[in-house]
């Protein structure tokens, strides 16, 4: 990783995060709110592949993890498996134009379920079967609503750092 | 010959005829020929064009500048009722708080409700706060930083607070947060045989943490009764969670009378 990759890593993320807290969670939305740092992480696992989700998806957790008040890690933890997941399918190989909508989906599962299934090991008592439905449907729905604008932006970017760092 | 016959003014057979056709086209045409004179000053204004485009350059600024203008008034003057509501509260109470605003809600997860407050250790804040907005309470701090305080919502799943009826002072209920933005809570336990009946208003019992007396909600539902005298209800907060702005969060209790220790005999 080149000093840009990892600045442009770091705005996005650090963008991503106030966006987050202080626009996207207020809106009046049924079920919860998108999670714009998720898809951040999933697109630059998405361009850059597993080793830059991985690290992408560490910092931008664990900073989430900070912001929040359930224990430390769980969302970094999260972030992390999903960021190393969709990073194995990256760029090099032919994609469809929905497969980033399909990746980001199953992202936000995945990410959804490692979160709740640590809150089951935690005893964490805000999950229950009826919140994570509920939870599952609606970041599912918001989170890829959000793919046709961060994914090829985020895609974009890397490409132009890619470019001036060969 | 139709020339002829019509000579006959208003009395002849025809007249009827352009009555009707009056009615008919009269509409018509004076739309049309209002169009069409539209037409022809639009026609003839073409040389004006460019001044008539530099008025509604000049007229758009102004009409942007005052609707910026109405809109940071309507702001202030939302502030200031809100502000007006808290001062009310607190005189009613009387208790210290200081006045935080909401920067940021707790979002990574649908599964927290909290928000961030402005204000932290430094100006006298302390974990396990009570935190109240105009119309009620609004939730409790949690995690206190230096300059940032993490507030649990009522419908927070981890909240609970003593609960009593407004109007019936003896009564007492748990109310727990039930996770949804916009369900409201519930009020479990409620002892006493006090009518628990929809649209009946809960304030807190007071405690350690809890302020008394804090308006928290309305009842809008009521679960029906499975024997025994404890009831269930839902619970609608009074404080609209989504529109936060501003709140307070209490640093201290209403100043009760001073209990004098009775002199040891």
């Amino acid at each position: 990783m080149t000093g840009l990759r990892l600045l442009l890593g770091a705005g996005a993320v650090l963008l991503a995060l106030l966006v987050q807290v202080s626009v996207l969670a207020a809106l009046p939305l049924p079920g919860g709110a998108p999670d714009l740092v998720l898809v951040v992480v999933i697109a630059f696992a998405l361009a850059e592949g597993p080793l830059s989700g991985m690290v992408t998806g560490l910092v931008a957790g664990l900073l989430a993890d900070l912001l929040a008040v359930h224990e430390l890690g769980r969302l970094a933890l999260a972030y992390v498996v999903v960021g190393f997941a969709t990073g194995l399918l990256d760029d090099d190989r032919e994609r469809g134009a929905l497969a980033p909508f399909v990746v980001v989906g199953a992202g936000a599962v995945g990410a959804l379920l490692l979160y709740a299934a640590q809150g089951l090991l935690l005893g964490d008592p805000r999950v229950g079967a009826g919140s994570v439905g509920r939870a599952l449907i609606s970041s599912v729905a918001y989170d890829v609503a959000l793919t046709p604008f961060v994914v090829p932006l985020v895609g974009l970017l890397c490409r132009r750092v890619r470019g001036t760092a060969d | 010959m139709l020339a002829v016959v019509d000579r006959g003014g208003a009395s002849s057979p025809l007249a009827a005829l352009r009555r009707g056709a009056d009615t008919v086209f009269g509409p018509v045409q004076r739309s049309v020929g209002g169009a069409a004179g539209s037409a022809g000053r639009a026609l003839g204004a073409l040389p004006r064009i460019g001044s008539y485009r530099a008025d509604n350059e000049r007229l758009q600024r102004e009409n942007d500048e005052l609707r910026t203008r109405l809109l940071q008034q309507e702001g202030t003057q939302a502030q200031g009722q809100e502000l007006a509501q808290l001062l009310a509260l607190k005189q009613a109470g009387d208790y210290t708080s200081v006045l935080a605003r909401v920067v940021g809600y707790g979002g990574f997860q649908p599964f927290e409700q909290t928000v961030t407050l402005d204000v932290g250790r430094g100006d006298g804040v302390q974990e396990g706060q009570t935190v109240t907005a105009g119309r009620g309470l609004v939730g409790r701090t949690v995690q206190v930083g230096e300059r940032t305080t993490v507030v649990a919502l009522l419908t927070d799943p981890t909240f609970s607070v003593g609960v009593r009826l407004n109007t019936a002072p003896r009564s007492f209920g748990l109310a727990r947060g039930q996770g949804q933005r916009a369900l409201g809570f519930r009020l479990v336990e409620l002892a006493d045989g006090a009518a628990l009946q929809v649209g009946a208003a809960l304030v807190t019992a007071g405690s350690d943490t809890f302020v008394a007396g804090l308006p928290v909600g309305r009842v809008s539902s009521v679960e029906s009764a499975s024997g025994g005298s404890v009831r269930t209800a839902t619970v609608q907060p009074y404080v609209d969670l989504g529109g936060l702005d501003l709140v307070q969060v209490v640093t201290e209790g209403p100043r009760t009378a001073a209990r004098v220790p009775a002199p040891p005999r």
